[in-house]
């Protein structure tokens, strides 16, 4: 034990008498260890830790898709059906998120998120509420649902976390609510999903008897000892009897039955594995790094270690001096890297969050702190074993010569030229990654989409239904707020759409144009359906092509057939083999002077951002009758055009809003920019997280680099003092060293660019490689690394042209 | 004087060493014999390159001969291995080198324990008392906190001598341990192997000074690898033919 504590205190000891070496060391094994800790902190939460529900493994989600192979989730009497009919369950709940609820909370109107489900909904998860119970049998129908059960978060939020919140009465949406219970921290299911407040279906009756609506999603708990096999097999047959009852709406339905754990990890599992390689790449950068500046001291220990040999050291004892002193750079490394991860990570927060289902979970743990300590002592045995074992090995004779070492031998050499080029290929395999990806967002975030995103200003108007119970929402709140918005000051247009573009879609139906042959049953035919106000169509930018626009002047809710706009999609999806769509009828009422006419055709916006604009059809919002509109349009997306900057209205919106109704939360408007930025938040995470790896290697691999030339500069002082003085020119000196710093550059360059193909298909999950389409980047960034390796050699390649011939000779 | 292999601290015969280096054979040692005994002073001299440091690193078991026969203190040494070479090193020798070899980070009393650290078995209270006492032999007890580059070089060399003595060696090994200092520190390290030897450690002391040479009890001259008489070293240095260069110098 003194023995050790001596080391230590000689290690600090020589720390502070070599303080670059200790700063760049500990900076180094701070950089890797701390990125690694941070990227496992966020696979931990994400893909590790057990999820918070008991019996996680019996826990499945059953996820249907329609007959041409989309995901479609389930109607109501389908998944009542289901429920029914299936005997491998112990409970298969349906939900929704759709929705958001206006909670009158004592501090004001409050929106959140709504999870309305079926009664069986927490037998599910096995978890105890905190506080009360959850839903009873049957507490999903009519006249017993108004009940809640609170989530952690609102209770502690918007409750204050009273504990005789449970049996209170709330109005919801401007309903009263009997609060059931509350649930404890941690529980939140769909896991995205935090601040909710769980709720009852309170579906509505179009969509109790609509097999054709598709809006529920289920999860459900297997039968003790039921196998995946088991209960996918049930389905099938559930599905089967389904499709022979309900041929119209449920034939060729399948479903997919996946653990819960792999469906909430479907998308970023694999990106987040290769995050993880990118972050163990970027350790094994550190850790040769610090190997090659361990070996370049080592030579200066070299007398140091031969008296120790003389004065009875074995080889075991040298090393375990050598490892003591690498552990305790590490232990610094690991104190650093800690904060660093903490600093990532909270610099990463509003990302995880948005972007990753248990994004909210991700904190520097216990298991956090024991893979760092895990890492650093990895990485530090395995830096320190080249060296030490080197080291170790001096000839003991050496301490009887006077001033003179031995230097690096030549597999010294060899080894820490093959770190360098180690190092370069990895580099040369993350920047890569980062450059493909930063050019695919660049690309995604420059996609033309078809209006001035910064110039459009949108909030979401969620109104409580209950409040409006018996009025018309466009007459009493639409429409009014419109007008007052219209004549702001800066606004250029305003409208109103139920379902905003890039936020949202999927809200479609199967569509058939009257006259068309029946379309092939594996075809999809479904188009997007929007209900919009007039403006809408100005304020998004979207031109008339042919026939007219929507006005409540031609097209009253009173004409018996309704009246749409399509887009130009639409035309290219239903109108491929020619026929004009304007005039046209969709086939969607039995009798013919009831069929929807199509009256214009306008232009085409996107609506997901990662796909082509998806065929859409465009009804006016006052298509419903006054006394169905509460129903149908709880809550529209207002759209403002401005002139200026869009900020400058958010203020007078907000008041126009409360003026006409102040019990309506308002939500913090966003350009549609942001909304773009917001769909794209697990690229942009993506992007920022590589982007830093690959900034840290190239920096690490140049630090390295530039060590390994100005260690052999160190070394060769005699040698190149000799040559200058034997005629060689300064300018031929340089030249030397850059040729020697290109081959090293060229050969981890070739293996970065082997390394790279060989792992195209792990990369693949992050980002698609084209060889032909990818060249100019990819010769760029290779151009570029080349030239910062030679760029980090100049300064020792300068100091090598400017040695002293003279004084190099005289000094040895 | 002729000591009996039994009487001997150090014995050895015919050995000899070859440096192999490409295709060239060099002979450093061609069979030497040699006895050193107990609290005996040796000197070894020699010209450059007559094999004197080579074969100083036979007798500190620092390196291992190519032939011969090498007893220290009643033990074979002359094949062993590494680590049983570093324990012997350890218990039975002290060196003493020309660059005196401090280790700048640590103290002089943390240089002077150094051997003692990689001994099991001692207690932290003996390892600072025998340190403690090899200061005081060399009249540097007071500067136990300073550190080598606080030192004059004559101050440095003693506290190596301290560290040399710190293991209770059998035999002290010094290598031109006056080659780095002047006149007036060089004379005071040689009255300082004096005084150890009068207390009875046994010496083997590498110059090629025969001022300091003169201090030993007994000299033994090396010349291409081989123990000559004194009288026949003079008189092939004297032969300009076999080593001029040496003839130059002298």
């Amino acid at each position: 034990m003194h023995t050790i504590l001596q080391d230590l205190r000689f290690t600090l000891r020589q720390l502070r008498s070599a303080p670059s070496f200790a700063i760049t060391t500990i900076l180094t094994l701070a950089l890797g260890i701390g990125c690694a800790t941070a990227v496992f902190s966020v696979i931990d939460a994400t893909l590790l830790r057990p999820l918070p529900f008991a019996h996680q493994g019996e826990i499945v989600v059953p996820e249907t898709l329609a007959i041409a192979g989309f995901h479609q989730p389930w109607s109501l009497p389908s998944y009542l059906d289901a429920r029914q009919q299936l005997d491998t369950f112990s409970a298969l709940a349906g939900y929704s998120t759709f929705a958001r609820v206006n909670l009158e909370g004592p501090s004001g109107p409050v929106s959140l998120p709504a999870v309305k489900s079926t009664d069986n909904f927490f037998t599910v998860f096995g978890v105890k509420p905190l506080l009360g119970r959850t839903y009873l049998p049957g507490e999903d129908q009519p006249g017993r649902d108004d009940v809640a059960v609170l989530s952690y978060e609102v209770w502690q939020r918007e409750f204050s976390s009273q504990t005789d919140v449970v049996g209170k009465v709330v109005r919801l949406d401007g309903k009263p609510f009997t609060i059931l219970g509350v649930m404890p921290a941690g529980f939140r299911f769909p896991l995205q999903t935090i601040h909710a407040i769980y709720i009852p279906l309170h579906a509505d009756p179009f969509y109790i008897s609509c097999r054709a609506c598709h809006w529920m999603e289920t999860v459900g708990l297997l039968k003790p000892g039921v196998t995946l096999e088991r209960s996918q097999a049930n389905f099938n047959e559930t599905f089967t009897n389904l499709a022979r009852s309900y041929p119209a709406s449920d034939t060729g339905r399948t479903v997919h039955v996946l653990p819960l754990q792999v469906s909430i990890n479907k998308q970023a599992g694999a990106p987040l594995k290769t995050l993880g390689f990118a972050a163990l790449a970027l350790l094994s950068i550190a850790c040769v790094n610090v190997a090659g500046l361990l070996l370049a001291r080592g030579v200066k220990r070299e007398r140091e270690m031969a008296l120790r040999a003389a004065v009875g050291a074995g080889r075991a004892r040298i090393i375990r001096q050598m490892i003591t002193e690498s552990l305790a750079l590490s232990a610094a490394g690991l104190g650093l890297g800690m904060a660093i991860a903490w600093l990532l990570l909270a610099a990463m927060r509003t990302f995880l969050i948005s972007a990753l289902a248990r994004g909210i979970d991700v904190h520097l743990n216990l298991p956090a702190l024991g893979v760092a300590l895990l890492l650093s002592g990895l990485t530090s045995l395995a830096a320190s074993m080249a060296p030490a074992l080197r080291l170790s090995g001096t000839d003991p004779v050496l301490a009887l010569r006077s001033g003179v070492s031995t230097g690096p031998s030549r597999s010294q050499h060899r080894l820490r030229s093959s770190f360098i080029v180690m190092q370069v290929a990895l580099s040369m395999v993350l920047l890569s990654v980062a450059g493909l990806l930063l050019r695919n967002l660049a690309s995604m975030l420059t996609t033309e989409l078809g209006y001035p995103a910064e110039k459009i200003l949108t909030t979401q108007v969620t109104l409580s239904p209950a409040s409006y119970a018996g009025k018309d929402p466009i007459a009493t709140l639409y429409q009014p707020l419109l007008d007052r918005v219209s004549h702001m000051p800066g606004v250029q247009a305003a409208g109103f759409i139920n379902v905003l573009p890039i936020q949202n879609f999927g809200s479609n139906r199967d569509t058939h144009i009257t006259g068309q042959p029946p379309y092939p049953p594996r075809l999809d035919v479904t188009a997007e359906t929007r209900y919009v106000t007039p403006g809408y169509f100005d304020a998004m930018g979207i031109h008339l092509v042919r026939g007219r626009m929507l006005t409540e002047g031609l097209d009253p809710w009173q004409n018996p057939a309704g009246t749409v706009v399509v887009n130009e999609a639409f035309q290219r999806k239903f109108f491929s083999s020619g026929g004009d769509p304007v005039g046209a009828h969709i086939d969607d009422n039995d009798k013919a002077e009831l069929k929807t006419t199509i009256v214009g055709k306008v232009t085409d916006i996107r609506q997901d951002f990662r796909q082509p604009p998806m065929a859409e059809m465009d009804y006016l919002a006052t298509e419903f009758p006054p006394k169905d509109r509460i129903q149908m349009l709880p809550s529209m997306t207002l759209v403002v055009r401005s002139s200026g900057d869009p900020g400058q209205l958010i203020a007078p919106i907000r008041d126009a809003l409360h003026q006409i109704d102040p019990t309506i939360p308002f939500q913090t408007p966003e350009t549609m920019a942001q909304v773009v930025r917001d769909s794209l938040v697990f690229d942009r995470m993506e992007n920022w997280l590589f982007g830093i790896f690959a900034g840290f290697a190239l920096l690490l691999s140049l630090v390295g680099l530039y060590g390994l030339i100005q260690h052999e500069v160190t070394l060769r002082r005699r040698d190149i003092g000799l040559r200058i003085a034997l005629g060689s020119t300064r300018l031929r000196v340089v030249v030397e060293v850059i040729q020697r710093v290109t081959l090293l550059m060229a050969g981890g360059i070739a293996m970065g660019w082997g390394l790279t193909l060989a792992l195209q298909r792990i990369l693949g999950s992050v980002v698609e490689m084209h060889a032909a389409h990818d060249a100019a980047l990819l010769s760029g960034l290779t151009l570029a690394l080349a030239l910062a390796g030679i760029a980090a050699s100049l300064l020792p390649a300068t100091q090598a042209a400017t040695i002293d011939p003279m004084h190099a000779l005289r000094s040895e | 004087m002729a000591i009996t292999e039994s009487e001997s601290l150090i014995h050895i015969e015919e050995l000899t060493k070859v440096f192999y280096t490409d295709e060239i054979e060099t002979h450093a040692l061609s069979g030497i014999h040699l006895d050193i005994a107990r609290g005996e002073y040796v000197a070894m001299s020699g010209p450059s390159g007559c094999g004197k440091s080579t074969l100083l690193s036979i007798l500190g078991l620092l390196d291992t001969p190519t032939g011969g026969r090498y007893t220290l203190n009643g033990k074979e040494v002359a094949n062993l291995d590494f680590a049983a070479r570093s324990r012997i090193r350890n218990q039975e020798i002290g060196f003493i080198f020309q660059s005196f070899n401090l280790i700048g980070d640590l103290t002089v009393f943390e240089n002077v324990e150094l051997p003692l650290t990689y001994r099991s078995g001692m207690s932290t209270a003996e390892r600072k008392e025998r340190v403690m006492n090899s200061l005081e032999r060399v009249h540097m007890a007071h500067r136990t906190r300073h550190y080598p580059a606080q030192l004059s070089g004559g101050q440095q060399q003693r506290v190596a001598v301290a560290r040399a003595l710190s293991g209770s060696p059998s035999i002290l090994l010094a290598d031109e341990p006056t080659g780095n200092l002047d006149s007036k520190n060089g004379e005071a390290v040689m009255k300082l192997l004096q005084e150890l030897h009068a207390e009875g450690s046994t010496i083997c002391m590498v110059t090629h000074d025969p001022r300091f040479a003169a201090h030993a009890q007994r000299q033994i001259h090396l010349f291409d690898g081989k123990v000559v008489a004194e009288g026949e070293l003079l008189q092939l240095l004297a032969d300009p033919a076999h080593n001029p260069s040496t003839t130059a110098t002298l």
